[in-house]
């Protein structure tokens, strides 16, 4: 029953939040995964925008069309008939990364706080497929998990002021691509020439929430035959 | 050609329609004017649709030439406006013609002027819309030498003017209405009482991307899952010092928030100069609903944008 599915509060006068559960874990993500795709296939008349994050859903919409409650009873039977698709694999997007210290300038240590070699913080960050559990910070920016806790390692004392685009990081047990030069505190551990968001592109951004990512180590030439720079 | 020519651009002048809802997923703020009211009004007052492009000039200090005949209407802060160094009134539509000199000087109440042009401004869309993020590097500030055109030319309407009680008005104290946020169990008794007692004060660390407050400082409940966040809430970060969710608010975020502004109350805060005072008043939902939606409904200052009561 819908009952079990979420609990909805109000976000604001247009606005719910549906949260799936208090912990991240699969099942509340998936359950949440299901609605949004759901409503990103099949749009409802009358919301504006639908966000997910780990826990909970966003629901922004038109107070002319819809109420809270109204609202959330109709999403409630639709999480309900979403659930067969919650569990289906999201596209899978190979991202090529070059692992190197000249612009993975945190990998060694990284390696060193963990007492492992270079190669196998890089062999651990790229043998796991992660799934992308929300975007946010900047457009594009996906929150890619679960890392590995072998490397797992906290965010700077003190963020760097400018990290390049394509810059493939890590935080805790989090990781991510950098799709704009900004400033940041995770660690850095090499870059991909791959273009992670452009809005003149039919889709702008390459990453969306459920799809599967796969980071796959390249070789400094076909990094730069690729179009990136150092 | 109807349109401009800017000379000065002011501090931050920026183009902005309804902006990008509807992108939230991929991490794309909505943006848009940060004070809606104003904007639509400028819209309204030259018959555009309310969100057809402005631009929004932030502390006025913008000089411009016309190219051509066109009617432009100015809302939002209070700015000395002069058209070939005569004084004219904002919230009121004026027809330029072609070599005209317009000059909005710096504001001296509020923060925010709105220029439309009848028509709206003609302008390129990204992701649907052509509101200037600078944060997100979707469009740019205006500068001198930019052409802005107007999508129609001068009409034969009569000219057109916002009545008084319906202009912004600039007063050092604002209270404003808050929803309560499910977050709020989160913060101790002691913690809300002090939230909804005490007077705050705009920070100048203020953008279109939030407002940030000072006072005596909330106690932090800690950090939450990272949530998608809103227009309007009040988020409580580890100082204890609240920021306001404006515009262009980041779509994520992992501080508790307390509560959620009124849309048309936080229009007024988009207006609020640093050092202004500003307190919050819990309201319910039901009792939002009814100020907020429909538009007509809610009082003068709030955004009574629908009701046709123009000359």
């Amino acid at each position: 029953m819908s009952l079990s599915a979420f609990e909805w509060r109000p976000a604001g006068v247009d606005a719910l939040t549906l949260v799936f559960g208090e912990q991240m874990d699969g099942t509340v993500w998936a359950r949440l995964l299901g609605l949004y795709r759901h409503l990103d296939e099949h749009p409802l008349p009358g919301i504006i925008e639908v966000i997910p994050s780990y826990t909970t859903l966003y629901v922004r919409f038109d107070p002319g069309t819809h109420t809270h409650e109204a609202l959330a009873r109709t999403l409630g039977i639709l999480a309900d008939r979403a659930t067969h698709t919650a569990d289906a694999p999201g596209p899978l997007v190979e991202i090529p990364v070059w692992y190197d210290p000249r612009v993975g300038p945190d990998l060694e240590r990284i390696a060193r706080e963990h007492g492992i070699s270079i190669d196998e913080v890089i062999a651990i960050h790229s043998e796991r497929e992660y799934r992308v559990y929300a975007i946010g910070f900047a457009p594009g920016f996906g929150y890619l998990g679960e890392v590995d806790r072998r490397i797992a390692t906290p965010r700077l004392a003190t963020p760097r002021l400018k990290i390049p685009a394509g810059s493939v990081a890590l935080a805790n047990t989090q990781t991510a691509v950098y799709p704009s030069e900004s400033p940041g505190g995770w660690n850095l551990l090499g870059r991909t020439f791959v273009t992670m968001f452009d809005p003149d592109r039919k889709d702008a951004s390459l990453l969306h929430p459920g799809d599967r990512v796969r980071f796959v180590p390249i070789s400094y030439e076909a990094y730069r035959d690729g179009g990136g720079e150092v | 050609m109807n349109g401009v020519k800017i000379l000065r651009p002011g501090m931050l002048s920026l183009i902005e329609d309804g902006g990008r809802p509807g992108y939230g997923a991929i991490g794309i703020t909505p943006g848009g004017p940060a004070d809606r009211y104003s904007a639509r009004w400028a819209n309204h007052l030259l018959g555009n649709r309310p969100e057809a492009p402005v631009v929004e000039i932030t502390l006025g200090g913008m000089v411009f030439e016309a190219l051509g005949d066109l009617r432009i209407a100015l809302t939002g802060a209070e700015a000395p406006l002069t058209i070939n160094g005569d004084p004219r009134p904002l919230w009121h539509t004026h027809t330029l013609a072609r070599g005209d000199r317009i000059e909005i000087g710096m504001a001296a109440r509020g923060l925010r002027l709105y220029l439309a042009a009848e028509g709206g401004w003609r302008c390129s869309r990204v992701l649907g819309s052509c509101a200037v993020t600078v944060r997100e590097q979707l469009g740019r500030p205006l500068e001198a030498g930019d052409l802005l055109e107007a999508s129609s030319p001068a009409g034969k309407r009569l000219s057109a003017f916002v009545p008084e009680q319906l202009q912004r008005t600039f007063p050092s104290k604002i209270t404003l209405r808050i929803l309560e946020s499910y977050h709020h169990a989160r913060f101790s008794a002691k913690a809300r009482e002090r939230f909804y007692a005490q007077r705050f004060r705009v920070t100048t660390a203020t953008d279109r991307m939030g407002c940030r407050l000072s006072g005596e400082a909330i106690d932090y409940p800690g950090e939450i899952i990272s949530e998608p966040t809103t227009l309007g809430a009040v988020q409580i970060p580890a100082d204890g010092q609240p920021i306001v969710l404006m515009a262009e608010h980041q779509t994520i975020g992992g501080y508790p928030i307390i509560g959620t502004v009124l849309p048309c109350d936080l229009d007024r805060l988009a207006q609020a100069q640093p050092g202004s005072r500003v307190r919050f008043s819990l309201i319910s939902l039901v009792e939002a609903r009814q100020l907020a939606f429909p538009a007509a409904n809610c009082p003068p200052r709030c955004s009574k944008v629908k009701s046709s009561t123009i000359s």
